[in-house]
């Protein structure tokens, strides 16, 4: 099937005339007060830049103008109650949480229609996906140390390395403070939801200390309905109770020619892992989950010259994991007793040249990781390693074009090596064309990616296949950004992503699956992206829009030609707040449209579609410089009975107090 | 002109008549034959997605989730492990949902059904007689003891081997293949026996040995014989499963075929014993000296995966579940022994994985 725009389009009409209608209010109120402007041109130039609302330049990761991008600030997150990662991620286009419900439930980000496995996870750059599983559970990152978050939305490899098939998110964690604070916060909520905060950062002229230290807990116990044997009834969510301690320490250098920092992050969780509820039935009722984790990131950059810079970085993560379940007899007559731990370290070198106008980048970076656990294939043994090299590429040219628009164009080649898992060659080609008459940005981006396979698809116990190749994924992007209407900036995405050797699971009985290299999946989508201040920021609007569709696309499939599960075809998410006199009132809501559960589409398995409306209000107090935040939120206001996962129930509506204090 | 009218009113009256009137289709479980085969359709795990279909040979046409229509509102639940006709009750083991499910066979409906307590897997189930039936428990490595009459456990947990899979009766004697589970308990004491129960006393009076992953328990009334099924363990690449045959008069072994076999049924006459054998259904002649496996045909197609087979007594043919490639409804296929080239094909639900008679 060929990707027809038009075809979009009239979906998009046809199921977005409430959307449309509020734009064209938007666009017409947006109008008259840019029309009031337009005397004074240099105003309107002055502002364009900023497409990005509030982005830091600074932050901003390398040769993502020509890529959808977007950003959430540190107020974003303040606005939105923030405790877990995934709370601000589905309010980006193309983003759906897979979300096993409750505070402890698991939850695994997609992107444009991708797996979790095809998203890179970063922190300021640094890559922490597991090499276990490929993932990164957004429900035990801690939040508070996070600054900005950076959403870059389409495959990018030549760029970012491994897995960057959907996209990568970013967490930037450095401050852009300029003073010594302190912060404490307290949540609390129904089913015991806790969540308390201290945040710090002390600036002295050698440095500065940011320090954070993070408690989440929750009992999970909600209440949900169900219907066994004909009979309706509801029942609380056991074995849901989780608790996560995290610490994160950074020591940065105060701005010279050498910059450096070093973070290290620590967390240590347990939880219940309860599972599918189908009658008569919990899975896992009495399985738990214990991680540790340890990160240690180093970045320092050496500049050389007004045109030359040097840019390190080095990770080392170690994780241990500890599932045990009692109940499921047939691995042994005591349960499931599963260890695993998994060590990554990567090291990074990056040399940049930047005249006025050309950009060059190579880059050379090594990674080494290993696992060791009781659940790896009879001819592992308990241990395996695997060690990768990738030299990358860039180069990045801007042209003036009738002193009224800039043109500017990159060039990437990325090659990795991988011990175990194959070699992959991304090359990628970019353009972006941004007129300065008028604020428009066009953005073009082609790129061709892959994602290696992870330790679990090759070695994990009667899973894992050792001969898998890397996936290999083409990745086309078309947007334009605007600021044209007054205080409001519009970015509209189309993109097409196309994967081969789609690394899936693939059942050898209804209870046993291997992982195979066996499917071709076909997305292709269109994100709006729409944010919006009016009277002095006074009332703030945001809303995200996609409108998507994933094809199996494998030619001896019997599913050949269907949707894709767990992708819905329609996401909207969109806030409004309103500010007076430090009285802040918020809505938010979450639209997903019908989904399936399984590839053969039927109707069996077919997850309803929802919507979520949260409502919050706040208020801020300022008392000899210190300041202090009231908040009550309610989630879910209207009690929606509603699953993501199938038979994994959601909490229905939660309420919770907050108390921020900053010094 | 008064007459065309009435000329035209009559001849569109006639015409009106000959049109069939649309009439809303029904699901009509009415006109239905006696008999017929249930096709059990096990769904995934954690899906709760089993069903029961009907084949009726009256009609020659399947009722997808005959279970279900039958009984607003009522499902099995998950993982429909085994199903059982016993006169006019069927009793079906849903492993996941801790439960039994007792139907009248005629009609569908449910009857009640025994529920275990939360750690309990039924898996297999033997009926003995109208009032007594024993089941494995796949979790407990255990048989229990059923009274099917009042729907009560009797003895909740008699231990056998580990990770008990296939159970069957031959006159006061239970056979039940203790499979280990493949690799993961292939260890544990008994992993790939049948255990040899009394039913009078609820004793191990012995055990069938040297059966590694021995899934199914089969017997030959005919000829009193018992065929056991193994699948050898998953590690040991280089070596086979296979068929044993057992004496059911003196328990010992009397001939063993070495080659990667499951789902055995046996023809009505007990002289064929049927089985898929790698991509194939093969047969054994039982009665010939020196038996060898026999290709009957060969599955046509690379990605569907036959799940389970069945002779059928009534039309000398043999029911194959197709369960495709697990994630998708299934078909059941009908090949006439009479007529190998061309099966019927009928949609079932997902994974059909077991087909009996009525």
């Amino acid at each position: 099937m060929k990707f027809n725009f038009f075809n979009h389009l009239f979906y998009f009409l046809k199921y977005c005339r409430t959307f449309l209608a509020f734009a064209y209010f938007l666009i017409l109120f947006g109008s008259s007060a840019y029309s009031r402007n337009e005397g004074d041109k240099d105003s309107v130039k002055t502002k364009f830049p900023e497409i990005v609302v509030t982005a830091t330049k600074l932050n901003k990761s390398p040769g993502t103008e020509f890529s959808a991008y977007s950003t959430i600030t540190k107020s974003e997150l303040t606005k939105l109650v923030a405790v877990q990662v995934s709370d601000v991620l589905q309010f980006i286009p193309g983003v759906f949480i897979k979300n096993y419900g409750g505070m402890g439930g698991f939850k695994n980000l997609s992107l444009r229609g991708t797996t979790a496995k095809q998203t890179i996870l970063m922190i300021d750059g640094i890559r922490i996906n597991s090499t276990q599983n490929g993932m990164s559970d957004l429900s035990i990152i801690p939040i508070d140390m996070v600054n900005e978050i950076e959403i870059v939305r389409g495959g990018n490899s030549a760029l970012f390395g491994a897995n960057a098939i959907g996209g990568i998110v970013n967490l930037i964690t450095r401050s852009s403070d300029t003073v010594s604070f302190i912060t404490g916060k307290l949540n609390y909520g129904s089913y015991d939801d806790f969540h308390a905060a201290i945040n710090s950062k002390f600036i002295s002229l050698k440095g500065e200390i940011d320090g954070s230290l993070e408690y989440l807990s929750s009992k999970g116990n909600y209440k949900f309905h169900v219907t066994d044997f004909g009979e309706s009834k509801i029942l609380n969510r056991e074995n849901a109770d989780f608790e996560n301690l995290s610490f994160s320490i950074s020591l940065n250098s105060r701005p010279s020619d050498l910059n450096y920092s070093i973070k290290g992050i620590g967390r240590i969780s347990d939880r219940g892992t309860p599972g599918a509820v189908t009658q008569n039935n919990v899975e896992n009722a009495f399985a738990r989950l214990k991680e540790k984790e340890l990160i240690i990131l180093g970045t320092s950059s050496l500049l050389i010259n007004d045109n030359q810079i040097i840019n390190l970085t080095s990770l080392f993560k170690v994780n241990d994991y500890h599932y045990k379940d009692p109940l499921l007899k047939w691995y042994s007559p005591n349960g499931l007793d599963e260890i695993f731990t998994n060590r990554d370290f990567q090291l990074s070198s990056k040399y940049s040249y930047k005249n006025q106008r050309l950009l060059t980048e190579f880059n050379i970076e090594g990674g080494y990781s290993d696992i060791r656990g009781n659940m790896l294939q009879p001819g592992i043994g308990n241990y395996k390693k695997r060690s990768s090299l990738g030299i990358a590429g860039r180069i990045e040219n801007s042209f003036g074009i009738f002193n009224e628009s800039d043109f500017t164009c990159q060039l990437g080649l990325r090659a990795d090596i991988f011990s175990d898992a194959g070699n992959a060659v991304s090359p990628l080609v970019g353009i972006v064309y941004n007129t300065v008459s008028l604020p428009l940005k066009f953005r073009l981006n082609y790129a061709y990616n892959f994602r290696p396979p992870n330790f679990n698809e090759m070695y994990y116990l009667n899973y894992g296949t050792a001969n898998l190749v890397p996936e290999r994924s083409h990745s086309f992007n078309l947007g334009f950004s605007t600021g044209i209407i007054s205080n409001t900036t519009i970015e509209m995405e189309t993109f097409l992503i196309s994967t081969k050797n789609q690394i899936i699971s693939v059942p050898n009985s209804p209870v046993q699956w291997s992982a195979r290299n066996y499917g071709e999946v076909q997305t292709k989508g269109l994100e709006i992206r729409l944010l919006s201040s009016l009277f002095e920021k006074i009332i703030n609007f945001q809303l995200a829009y996609t409108l998507q569709e994933a094809i199996d696309k494998s030619s001896e499939s019997p599913t050949y030609g269907m949707l894709i599960p767990y992708v819905p075809q329609e996401l909207i998410a969109g806030s409004i707040d309103y500010n007076l006199q430090g009285f802040i009132l918020g809505l938010n809501f979450q639209y997903s449209s019908y989904y399936y559960t399984l590839p053969g589409n039927s109707l069996n398995n077919l997850m309803p579609s929802y919507t979520i409306l949260n409502a919050f209000v706040s208020k801020n107090v300022e008392l000899s410089g210190t300041i202090i935040e009231l908040r009550i939120d309610c989630n879910n206001l209207f009690d929606s009975q509603y699953s993501v996962v199938w038979k994994y129930p959601m909490p229905g509506r939660l309420i919770k107090g907050r108390i921020s204090i900053k010094i | 002109m008064k007459k065309y009218y009435i000329f035209s009113a009559v001849l569109m009256l006639f015409i009106i008549s000959c049109v069939k009137q649309p009439s809303e289709p029904v699901d009509d479980n009415t006109n239905i034959g006696k008999t017929g085969a249930f096709i059990l359709c096990e769904g995934l795990w954690k899906m709760d997605n089993s069903t029961l279909d009907r084949f009726d040979f009256a009609s020659n046409s399947i009722i997808n989730d005959y279970y279900g229509k039958s009984n607003t509102g009522l499902r099995l639940g998950d993982l429909a492990s085994d199903v059982v006709v016993f006169g006019n009750r069927t009793y079906i083991t849903v492993s996941s949902a801790h439960t039994i499910e007792v139907m009248e066979t005629s009609t569908g409906k449910s009857l009640g059904r025994i529920i275990y307590s939360e750690t309990g897997f039924p898996r297999k189930i033997c009926v003995i007689n109208d009032s007594i039936g024993y089941v494995t428990d796949q979790y407990r490595h255990s048989i229990s003891k059923v009274n099917l009459k009042t729907l009560t456990i009797i003895l909740d947990s008699l231990p056998v081997g580990p990770a008990p899979e296939g159970i069957t009766a031959y006159n006061n004697y239970l056979f039940v293949a203790n499979s280990g589970f493949g690799d993961y308990m292939a260890t544990v004491p008994k992993a790939g026996t049948v255990s040899v129960i009394d039913i009078t006393t609820n004793q191990e009076i012995d055990e069938l040995k040297n059966l590694p992953n021995v899934i199914e328990v089969l017997v030959n009334k005919k000829s009193g014989k018992l065929y056991v099924g193994y699948l050898n363990l998953p590690s040991l690449t280089d070596s086979t499963g296979g068929i044993a045959e057992f004496d059911l008069n003196t328990l010992d072994e009397t001939r063993r075929w070495k080659f990667k076999a499951s789902s055995i049924t046996l023809s009505s006459t007990g002289d064929s014993l049927f089985f898929f054998k790698d991509s194939t259904v093969s047969l054994l002649k039982l009665n010939d000296a020196n038996p060898q496996p026999q290709l009957l045909f060969k599955n046509p197609s690379s990605s569907d995966m036959w799940y389970s087979l069945s002779y059928s007594p009534y039309n000398n043919s043999l029911f194959i579940g197709n369960a495709k490639n697990f994630q998708v409804n299934g078909s059941l296929l009908i090949y006439s022994l009479s007529d190998l080239l061309n099966p019927k094909v009928f949609q079932t639900g997902i994974n059909p994985n077991k087909i009996v008679f009525f």
